[in-house]
């Protein structure tokens, strides 16, 4: 839609081709990704998102070695991703927009819908540059947009103990890469002025705020590298270039109706990253509500669970789990998600007792759960749940060591 | 540090308490000797973390309503001759 923008322009005909270059990056990630397949869902391994918990039934593909359809899948794939790549050669516009329609949909639907897994926040920068480029009027202006609120918006997940302290990095066994820990606090607080603030200056007129803007957001991302890899820089570097690099050129602002689907975007994105802050308690601890906006790096996590499986014939066997690496969620919902589905689908079990333990950034260990019996709970995506409890109400149980990032 | 063996469970978590009394948890694959320690800037930040968290909030307000203003609402009023 709306193909007649790319013509003329180099700065998008370069935005489409990052796209194809994205897909095939996270494409590559998924062929031999297991979360949304047959075997997943037998083996009770999948979670689906809170606001659509019976995704189950959608787990149809095998990835190998247990069968050939999600690799045959992610081939044809390929195969439309080489053609894109050829129709961008012809400049075919249109087509090339056209090709990448089942490709953008396959990709959208797995971070929204079929696994809880996928919904990464690299995941949702791909399905915004690939809303503007493929549907929506003013390209060029809603690209630069997304990128400059995107960092914008991640600093309301940022104004936390975690990032403000800087007890994120301080609370890792290797610290933040290549600075003292003593001065963690200063580049942190750095990082949220110029994401809140700095990062408008993309958008400036003036050569050297846009400039300056533009090399701080280079380096960030380079030397984000160094913890989170490739994916998340060539995710957003090769757009950040794209649109901001020497192809750059002041857009005026579209206020005419053609910008209405552009700015409802925008308006969604920041409902979306505030909607957390209307479910009781803090997000990062009750992981309520925390994926519904951009939650990267929002905190540092440590967690243990111990549950007991009470079988009808008297038995009980222990399923313990514990969780070191400060990425990782460390999600109530998953564990609940699994035990529930062990409920349903199996029929000897009675009960299942659980307690559920999470830290925050170096901070104590609570006891966010502890119920007689999860086959009872329900789980709301949309409110807070009562089980879970919060740091006021919950026990400290201990205080935990350094732990590491993987 | 001293284990406490009757509180740790085997293949989760270690548990160790400090001289002081603090309970420290120690989950598999994480390291007893690696004592988390607030750095001092950190605690100083963390004495005022109330302001801190006032001020990112004004922050963010006064430059949404900046940009906003002066790129949408202005803009728009000027369209229907207002401003």
């Amino acid at each position: 839609m709306f193909a007649q923008e790319f013509k003329n322009n180099v700065l998008l005909q370069w935005a489409l081709s990052a796209l194809v270059f994205v897909y095939f990056i996270v494409f590559d990630g998924w062929i031999r990704d297991t979360v949304f397949t047959k075997e997943a869902f037998e083996q009770f391994r999948y979670v689906c998102p809170p606001y659509f918990q019976s995704c189950g039934d959608l787990y149809i593909l095998e990835a190998l070695p247990l069968g050939y359809s999600q690799t045959i899948l992610y081939m044809v794939f390929f195969g439309i991703l080489a053609w894109c790549v050829y129709l961008i050669y012809r400049k075919e516009w249109d087509v090339v927009q056209l090709c990448l329609m089942p490709i953008f949909i396959w990709h959208a639907a797995n971070t929204f819908l079929f696994s809880d897994f996928r919904a990464g926040n690299y995941e949702y920068y791909v399905v915004a540059f690939g809303l503007v480029l493929l549907f929506f009027p003013h390209k060029e202006f809603f690209l630069k947009l997304t990128l400059v609120i995107f960092y914008s918006l991640s600093t309301v997940s940022k104004i936390h103990p975690g990032w403000v302290e800087g007890g994120y990095f301080t609370a890792l066994r290797t610290g933040l890469p290549l600075f003292p820990d003593w001065s963690i606090p200063l580049w942190t607080n750095l990082v949220i002025f110029m994401e809140m603030v700095g990062a408008w200056f993309l958008l400036s007129r003036n050569v050297i705020l846009q400039r300056g803007a533009l090399l701080f957001f280079t380096i960030f991302h380079i030397y984000s590298g160094i913890l989170v890899e490739y994916r998340y820089p060539a995710t957003v570097l090769p757009f950040v270039l794209i649109a901001f690099g020497p192809l750059y050129r002041y857009t005026k602002v579209p206020l005419d109706m053609k910008s209405i689907v552009g700015w409802s975007f925008i308006a969604l994105l920041i409902i979306l990253q505030f909607s957390p802050k209307f479910i009781t308690g803090d997000e990062k601890i009750t992981a309520e509500g925390n994926k519904y906006g951009l939650y990267m790096f929002e905190a540092n996590h440590q967690c243990f669970s111990e549950a007991k499986i009470y079988y009808d014939n008297g038995e009980s066997k222990e399923e313990n789990f514990s969780q070191i690496s400060s990425r990782n969620r460390c999600e109530p919902y998953h564990r609940w998600f699994r035990f529930k589905q062990l409920c349903e689908r199996k029929d000897k079990i009675s009960r299942i007792e659980w307690e559920f333990n999470h830290s925050l950034n170096g901070g104590p260990f609570y006891k966010i759960v502890d119920v007689d019996n999860v086959c009872s709970l329900e789980y709301s995506s949309i409110r807070h749940n009562t089980w879970i409890k919060l740091p006021t109400e919950a026990a400290a149980v201990g205080y935990p060591v350094k732990n590491i990032f993987y | 540090m001293t284990k406490n063996k009757d509180e740790s469970k085997e293949g989760l978590y270690d548990v160790y308490y400090q001289e002081n009394g603090k309970k420290i948890i120690v989950l598999e694959g994480l390291n007893a000797e690696d004592v988390y320690e607030v750095p001092v800037l950190q605690k100083m930040i963390h004495d005022n973390y109330g302001v801190l968290e006032i001020f990112y909030w004004i922050l963010f307000l006064c430059t949404a309503i900046y940009l906003i203003g002066l790129h949408l609402v202005l803009p728009i009023l000027r369209k229907f001759n207002l401003y």
